[in-house]
């Protein structure tokens, strides 16, 4: 574990030595409020909860988790700092957790920054707190699995801005797939079950039971097994190019 | 295998493993769930569960909803969402028997006319378009029931209404009521009820309505309802104390001073024989309730509007034997009650208190203001005007009074000895000394709130308006009483949405300030325009006899008054939204630009930090 913790504060110490923390906090910072207010017209509800927030969240997390993780391994290659890496006494799994765990670390603290609008509505009057809690950890797990899926692309390029656009193309896959717009599309040449089985995947689907405060374990077990698949992607993607793999 | 090979095996089955082992846990542990919510929201209840539990046929469920209409209007989109998650919760729960399908009805599509078709009632749009959020249930005999429309106002019903839809399915036959009144409820021969709560109960039970000479109660009966009876016969009441201790399901709406008994006829006189007083031949007193037929409750707090003529002038005042029992006044443990939202109006309705001693449980379900008072039954008669009756106005001491109240438990016959001798024949074998079962005994003490001119109002411009949830509160005691039990056990839900109390209270001060200045405008205006329309007249009439300029010269002041009042009158109708207004502003720079700020000078104080560290 020596290893994961100081996988995971070089990490975390490589965000906020660089602008991109920062300009990824002070964009998140503007972003989800504004659609908070603007889009979800907060006020126009008349209701004391942050159901405007949670409702536009994923869409913003499905933009910016790609961003912060398209650096993880594909800046690594471009640098040529991945061979180096990988041979210091430190496990694969600890490095991809390391890194996914300092990234996750800056995505909670985004979500933190949300923390005014909170304190705002229980000004405003009294919402469910515990729901709302509820909300933010299905908020933090859903970015987790968006960062995981934006490490396992980074790890196929060693363009940033690729692992960007493939990121955010996977994440807007796994959340889309459970809207009517694509189960349409899909049940034209899946059979009916096929199409329900997609929609089951949905990482939108998952979220709604738990911003609404209700945690289930099928859910809570999609988000870490998620998170999972893609360290797991990331580490087999790397791992190949270490020259393992058979 | 080329590394290429095993990279996309290994992923393909990693994906594929992510996949199964999600698709499996839904499968199978679809059920442990924690619901975090305060009010619990999602935890069904105990009637939901049972309700469930006792399907024996697959109902199919479809929610129509305008899924992209409703993203425009926050607050239906958060009740969409609310909807659709108890839906989902009783549909994982029902292990298959409950199958909900969503759509989405398009504009001009199949799916609108099907939702037409349905009679599902759509929201117009500010747009010319239309929500559809309604829910349609069938059962594999094809019959269906709807919900028309959800209305985010009638959240704490929701899941009510949704088992209810699914419950009326299950059932092998319809409700039956038994009906005694002296009240002209009936419909005429072979036509539908004129009053509309008696329209409306026939449209979900069977009616069945007993004559002023009745010797029995239908066996099939569910449930009895006794509204302003005529005054029972000792045989009648022996029925019905046999009917609570077998069938224990009783509606009684008493009353000290029927004012709709009383309502005269086309030939302007009363019904012949109308009583303006019921009681139950002292049944009341047995089930443990003490009902003084000569004492009336009045709220002056809370008296209706009524016309009134004052020195001339026809006048609008508050009539305390009138009066509206608001929704804090109603019992919230009661599905049937609790989610009344307009409250409750009632003519001067006797009150009810509990008789000491008795083991039956009772519990108010209506309740006056902490200012009711009360009247002697004569005084009230002889309408009194509301100086009248505001001038010895005293607060009662046991105040607020109970209006209705349910009694439940079981009881012993009030016929230890037997059926009555000389009235009617009955077999003394079938006599019961106590409940069968628990009885449930709904006491209102008030008939004239059946009387649509209570609970409706006919607006000249916009038609028929509902004023009062008289109409409900009867509709849905007969589904606690006479419907399925899986509903009576349905507890009262509260409401997912939380008010921004203090916004409302912005609002409703700035109201109340800026409709004061609003009225004092509109006086001084009418009066300018008076003025200027009488100056116009004698202006013309006088503008041979020289005396024009003066009159010009206030005609002139009379016309800036009456601009400047009325563009002050448009400033206070923008101002209603001015502090509400600042107050989002503010609250958008303190939860956007505050964090963000904090975020950039931390990252500029990092940076320097960072440089000054630098050798």
């Amino acid at each position: 574990m020596t290893g994961l913790n100081a996988i995971y504060r070089r990490e975390l110490a490589a965000y906020f030595q660089t602008p991109l923390a920062w300009v990824f906090l002070t964009v998140f910072a503007i972003a989800a409020p504004s659609l908070t207010w603007q889009t979800g017209r907060l006020f126009e509800t008349g209701r004391a909860d942050l159901a405007p927030l949670f409702d536009y969240l994923p869409w913003l997390l499905l933009v910016l988790m790609p961003a912060l993780a398209m650096r993880a391994w594909a800046e690594e290659r471009d640098r040529g700092t991945l061979e180096t890496l990988l041979a210091s006494p430190v496990a694969l799994w600890e490095v991809a957790a390391g890194k996914f765990l300092a990234a996750w670390t800056v995505a909670g603290l985004a979500l933190a920054l949300t923390f005014p609008l909170w304190i705002a509505i229980n000004w405003l009057g009294s919402p469910d707190n515990a729901a709302t809690a509820t909300a933010y950890f299905g908020a933090l797990l859903l970015a987790g699995g968006y960062l995981a899926i934006g490490q396992a692309l980074s790890a196929t390029t060693t363009n940033q801005v690729i692992a960007f656009v493939l990121g955010a193309a996977a994440c807007l896959l796994i959340t889309l797939a459970g809207l009517p717009l694509v189960l349409d599309a899909m049940s034209a040449w899946l059979p009916g079950a096929a199409a329900e089985a997609l929609a089951e995947l949905s990482a939108l689907s998952r979220f709604e039971s738990l911003r609404r405060g209700v945690i289930s374990l099928p859910d809570i077990a999609y988000f870490l097994s998620l998170i999972v698949l893609g360290l797991a992607c990331a580490m087999t993607l790397i791992d190949a190019r270490r020259g393992g793999g058979r | 295998m080329s590394a290429g090979r095993f990279i996309a095996v290994m992923i393909a089955s990693l994906i594929l493993g992510f996949a199964g082992l999600n698709l499996f846990l839904r499968a199978t542990l679809e059920g442990v769930r924690l619901d975090l919510t305060e009010s619990q929201l999602y935890r069904l209840s105990p009637g939901a569960l049972g309700m469930i539990d006792r399907l024996d046929e697959p109902v199919s469920l479809t929610l129509y909803y305008s899924r992209s209409e409703a993203a425009q209007y926050p607050a239906v989109r958060a009740y969409g969402a609310r909807v659709r998650e108890l839906l989902r919760t009783l549909v994982a729960r029902s292990g298959g028997r409950l199958i909900l399908q969503e759509i989405d009805p398009a504009p001009f599509s199949a799916a609108e006319d099907a939702a037409i078709a349905a009679g599902l009632s759509p929201l117009p749009t500010d747009d010319g378009g239309q929500i559809f959020f309604g829910l349609t249930a069938r059962n594999a005999i094809d019959e269906a029931r709807r919900i028309a429309f959800f209305d985010p106002r009638d959240e704490a019903r929701l899941e009510y209404e949704i088992v209810r839809a699914i419950t009326e399915l299950e059932r092998a036959r319809t409700p039956v009521i038994a009906i005694a009144t002296s009240l002209p409820l009936a419909p005429a021969r072979g036509g539908t009820a004129s009053n509309p709560i008696i329209a409306d109960l026939a449209e979900t039970y069977e009616l069945i309505w007993l004559d002023e000479a009745f010797d029995a109660i239908p066996p099939e009966a569910d449930a009895l309802f006794l509204i302003h009876p005529e005054p029972l016969t000792d045989a009648q009441t022996y029925l019905v104390d046999q009917f609570v201790l077998s069938r224990g399901r009783v509606l009684a709406a008493v009353d000290p001073l029927s004012h709709v008994a009383l309502k005269p006829g086309p030939d302007g006189l009363p019904p012949l024989r109308a009583r303006r007083e019921s009681d139950l031949a002292g049944l009341l007193s047995h089930w443990g309730v003490m009902y003084d037929v000569n004492t009336v409750a009045m709220d002056a707090e809370a008296g209706l509007p009524v016309q009134i003529q004052e020195a001339g002038r026809t006048r609008m005042r508050a009539y305390p034997l009138w009066f509206s029992v608001p929704p804090a006044g109603l019992d919230r443990d009661l599905p049937a009650v609790a989610a009344l939202s307009r409250g409750i109006n009632l003519g001067s309705p006797g009150a009810l208190l509990p008789a000491p001693g008795l083991e039956s449980r009772f519990s108010a379900l209506i309740l006056t203001g902490p200012d009711a008072a009360r009247l002697d039954v004569d005084r009230a008669a002889a309408s009194p005007s509301p100086e009248d009756l505001m001038r010895d106005y005293e607060t009662a001491a046991d105040a607020p009074l109970v209006l209705g109240a349910r009694v439940s438990g079981r009881f012993a016959s009030a016929f230890p000895d037997g059926p009555p001798a000389g009235e009617g024949v009955f077999a003394p074998g079938d006599h019961l000394d106590r409940s069968a079962l628990d009885a449930e005994i709904v006491i209102l003490a008030d008939s004239d709130l059946f009387d649509p001119a209570f609970f409706q109002r006919n607006d000249p411009v916009q038609g028929l308006q509902v004023v009062a949830d008289n109409l409900a509160l009867v509709l849905n005691l007969a589904d606690w009483l006479a419907g399925d039990p899986a509903l009576v056990g349905l507890r009262a839900r509260a409401s997912s949405a939380r008010p921004m109390v203090r916004v409302d209270q912005l609002r409703s001060e700035a109201e109340a300030r800026y409709l004061t200045l609003e009225d004092q405008l509109q006086a001084s205006l009418l009066d300018a325009e008076a003025r200027l329309a009488e100056l116009s007249r004698t202006g013309r009439a006088s503008a041979l006899g020289g005396a024009e300029t003066a009159e010009t010269v206030e005609a002139d002041a009379l016309r800036a008054t009456i601009a400047d009042a009325r563009a002050r009158l448009r400033e206070i109708e923008r101002g209603f939204r001015v502090e509400i207004d600042a107050l989002e502003r503010a609250l958008m720079i303190w939860t956007l630009w505050i964090p963000a700020g904090g975020v950039i000078l931390a990252g500029a104080g990092f940076g320097l930090y960072r440089r000054w560290r630098r050798p």
